[in-house]
């Protein structure tokens, strides 16, 4: 069956001041099913975000797409009219972003941002899209329509903010729901609730979701699928089970090992050292021929820095880029 | 409403606070109406000294605050030596004539930056773009006003499609009204012109700036990514937010035109406070000038709370406070 | 707040930390559990009640005396970035609180803060870059050099771990861990990351609404699940599974 997103070879630049080229994202590809869950896996400078905005062609300025394909449903995104995409943006593909404060217009009513976006893709007259933003509302947990329409963001705490953010990217009843770091600006509590209201209506409107984050437990309960990313490479593809237990490259096992734990009564291992990797994500505009990560590998070897692997498959619909599996 | 009071109260004391001291720096200004006087041999100092005590010019400084204060109170607002009138009158008409002028100014000043400025922000990423606005800008700017003026009034004498100073033609009070506002219109566009480009490189760079940053909110990506157009966007979810800095700023400029159209209106014949002003100050006029200046405070005070009015009226977030 | 209403931001809160320890306070946005550590560092006066730092009340001391205090104990915030002068380099960042109380000369103080640079992991040649110019676990890194620059005792972390990502996380815990060690420092840890708080403190305190309503010495909990549930009875805070296939607790 044909996917609904496949995204091919994908590389996206950003010229810098000094002009020089920072390599955001190089030979990026991964794809989505209908309905599938799929959680991009990476820390800051990953190129995470950066692929997420070029799903719907959101780059800020000094960022194009160099290569690639994005195919979304038969189109290819990285090449249809600007009309074109601002269609589809909304509608078929939705985002929502880290904070949600922020992602609010602070001059709109919280109502009104909402029926602006039904009028703009169903174009229904105002009462009727009046109507189906009370709805959405009420769907995500703000059922009060007098109250919490007119509302301002500034009349609202976090929690409902966030709400808002994803009646809004529900709005336009898209097929994918990108959903870029949405809980790291929120306390414990509303991470999980913003968590479970999204998976209960991805599950009721068949809604594909890519979740983008640096945290891999959110994505133990949400995710099928794990595409984990480093240094604008995708360096392993597997489902969550696999990743999440069973990790096979250097540093995704790195990623899920440094976490602290709450330990047992008496453990030895409180306020001990942490097994963490040293060092920091290399420099994107100046990258030498070698695994991206060989710096800071610990089981680096000496074809390591001679060059960089290639995917490999190791099992069935799971791949590695490191040399240690071949590549 | 507390809002609206407290702003009321302010701008009330401040008024009061520059009566004050505008009655002080007259009075250390050197010399009064009567120094001409006291150098034509022909008249007496006696005689010069009974009018000055007539006019209470000898009294104590209070005392005369006082004074004038009650003549306020009557609606005269003090005594013009050089008229011979009360200043009251004066004032009106002028300020009348000053109102029309710069609320005139401004408007076309706005109709202007607004567009101008909101153009520029739109494509100000291209660097040639913003370079060439920034430059057009900082010409205009650097013009100064009486240079402006000069030029506009050598335009008028040249090509005699204008009318050179005044604010009406001689033969004004014959026309029908209609007649009577072309009239105006005519002698208003080069003065107004002048007020109203001395002002626009500064507003086309706030209008710029402020929809530049408006543009640059996180919210904006976060729009752009529901679908909605780029020209709703600018219109309902940049500009409203962009507004709040200009409204302030327009009320400014309101204020700081009316006050600060004297040059033009003298060097253009418009006869406006500003002109009103220059001759009192020149005459030693003292209630004119005092009155004069009073009326420009009240001005700039009024633009302040218009700008605070509509700025309660846009943005919801200052209604909440 | 609006007349005739008096919130209690802080509520009847008696807290210990002992030296050399750390004590993590952990709850929901608005607890007040900044408000509590910006009175611990009397950046804000307590309307009522007692605190003693090295067996002295500094609710009750004057400005002066404050003044004395303030290099003893000192604060590192979420984001550290929006505390510095983005304009100076980053070694003038660390050196600034030397040049506030006027130690040592200049080329000292430089001194002392390439030093303190390099304890923080952060090598020589960042000393001339700005903070913009860092990333967020480096600004974090620079933002504790800075507080160590006046040898303090006590170092409050206003979630100064927040919003670093894993792995960065991770080193700078561990970093935090050296220098409580090496210089027997004292650390009042906000956090709303249980597992982190349990990970690095010798005690824990959760926050509800202006009150502690739970307080555990990590080591003496018996059990993970006991303490797990009672903090999710008091709604505090929600956990989320750490390692494979626990039991996974919910709150509301």
């Amino acid at each position: 069956m044909q996917a609904l997103l496949e995204v091919e070879d994908l590389c996206v630049h950003f010229s810098a001041r000094d002009g020089k080229v920072v390599r955001a994202a190089d030979g990026v590809g991964f794809h989505i099913h209908e309905g599938e869950s799929l959680g991009l896996l990476g820390e800051s400078g990953s190129g995470k975000s950066v692929t997420a905005l070029s799903l719907l062609r959101l780059l800020p300025p000094g960022g194009r797409i160099v290569e690639g394909r994005i195919r979304f449903r038969g189109e290819d995104l990285s090449l249809v009219p600007d009309r074109r995409m601002q269609q589809i943006r909304g509608s078929q593909i939705a985002m929502i972003f880290q904070e949600p404060g922020i992602a609010l217009c602070p001059v709109v009513s919280v109502g009104s941002q909402i029926a602006d976006v039904i009028a703009t893709h169903r174009g229904w007259p105002k009462d009727r899209c009046r109507k189906e933003a009370d709805q959405l509302l009420s769907a995500v947990g703000l059922p009060e329509p007098t109250r919490f329409f007119p509302a301002f963001p500034h009349q609202l705490s976090g929690g409902q903010l966030q709400r808002v953010v994803i009646a809004l990217a529900l709005a336009g009843q898209p097929k994918l729901l990108i959903a870029d770091e949405p809980t790291t600006a929120l306390d414990m509590k509303l991470q999980h609730e913003v968590l479970t209201l999204v998976q209960e209506l991805r599950k009721s409107l068949r809604m594909s979701v890519l979740w983008i984050t640096h945290d891999p437990d959110v994505l133990r309960v949400l995710a099928d699928r794990i595409v984990v990313m480093y240094a604008g490479r995708v360096v392993e593809v597997g489902s969550a089970e696999q990743i999440l237990h069973r990790p096979q490259h250097p540093y995704t096992v790195s990623l899920l090992r440094c976490a602290p734990q709450t330990r047992p009564a008496g453990s030895a291992l409180r306020k001990q050292p942490l097994p963490v990797i040293d060092g920091n994500v290399p420099n994107l505009a100046s990258l030498p021929m070698e695994c991206r990560f060989a710096p800071r590998c610990p089981e680096r070897m000496d074809i390591c820095t001679e060059r960089e692997p290639g995917l490999t498959q190791t099992e069935s619909g799971r791949v590695v880029r490191c040399f240690k599996y071949g590549g | 409403m507390r809002y609206f009071v407290r702003r009321l109260a302010h701008a009330l004391i401040l008024l009061v606070a520059i009566s004050v001291l505008t009655f002080f720096f007259a009075e250390l200004a050197p010399g009064n109406y009567f120094d001409e006087m006291r150098l034509n041999p022909q008249i007496s100092p006696e005689a010069v000294e009974s009018m000055r005590e007539k006019y209470g010019l000898d009294r104590s400084l209070p005392a005369r605050y006082w004074e004038w204060i009650l003549s306020v109170a009557r609606g005269e607002w003090g005594f013009s030596f050089a008229n011979n009138l009360p200043v009251a009158p004066l004032l009106w008409s002028r300020a009348g004539n000053t109102l029309v002028l710069t609320l005139t100014a401004t408007l076309l000043a706005w109709a202007l930056a607004i567009p101008l400025g909101t153009w520029w922000a739109a494509f100000g990423e291209r660097r040639w773009w913003d370079r060439l606005w920034g430059l057009g800008t900082a010409a205009i700017l650097s013009v100064p006003e009486i240079l402006l003026a000069l030029l506009f009034l050598l335009v008028a004498l040249k090509t005699r499609a204008f009318p050179v100073g005044g604010m009406f033609s001689v033969h004004a009070a014959e026309l029908s009204t209609w007649a009577r506002l072309r009239d105006l219109g005519w002698h208003l566009i080069l003065p107004g012109t002048v007020l109203a480009v001395s002002s626009l490189g500064v507003l086309i760079r706030h209008t710029r700036a402020s929809v530049a940053e408006a543009l640059a909110a996180p919210y904006v990506r976060a729009v752009r990514a529901r679908g909605i157009s780029e020209r709703r966007l600018l219109f309902r979810y940049v500009l409203p937010v962009a507004a709040n800095p200009l409204i302030t700023l327009f009320g400014f400029s309101i204020g700081s035109l009316l006050s600060g159209s004297l040059l033009v209106e003298a060097v253009m014949g418009w006869p406006g406070l500003g002109s009103l002003l220059l001759e009192a100050i020149l005459a030693r006029d003292l209630y004119v000038v005092i009155g004069a200046v009073m009326c420009s405070a009240f001005f700039l005070v009024a633009g302040n709370l218009v700008a605070d009015v509509l700025l309660y009226l846009s943005d919801p977030r200052i209604r909440a406070e | 707040m609006g007349k005739g209403f008096v919130v209690r931001a802080v509520d009847g809160v008696d807290l210990e930390i002992r030296q050399g320890q750390t004590l993590a306070l952990v709850g929901p946005s608005g607890s007040g559990k900044s408000t509590l550590a910006r009175c611990v560092l009397r950046l804000e006066a307590p309307t009522s009640g007692q605190i003693w730092f090295d067996g002295v009340d500094i609710v009750a001391l004057g400005r002066n005396q404050l003044r004395k205090l303030r290099p003893r104990m000192q604060l590192v915030f979420q984001d550290a970035a929006r505390a510095m002068n983005p304009r100076l380099p980053a070694a003038d960042i660390v050196a600034e609180p030397l040049r506030i109380q006027k130690r040592g000369t200049l080329a000292e103080q430089r001194h002392r803060a390439v030093e303190l640079m390099e304890r923080v992991g952060l090598s020589e040649d960042m000393a001339d870059r700005s903070p913009l110019e860092m990333s967020g676990g480096q600004r974090q890194r620079l933002a504790i050099a800075r507080a160590l620059a006046l040898a303090p005792q006590l170092i409050v972390l206003d979630e100064a771990l927040s919003a670093l990502d894993r792995i960065v996380q991770a080193q700078i815990a561990n970093l935090l861990l050296e220098l409580q060690r090496e210089l027997h420092l004292t650390y009042l840890l906000i956090a709303h990351d249980l597992n982190l708080a349990d990970h690095l403190a010798d005690e824990i305190a959760v926050m509800s609404s202006g009150r502690i309503v739970a307080r555990a010495a990590t080591p003496e909990v018996t059990s993970q699940a006991l303490l797990v549930a009672l903090l999710a009875a008091q709604g505090a805070i929600a956990t989320s599974p750490r390692e494979p296939g626990p039991e996974e607790v919910k709150t509301t």
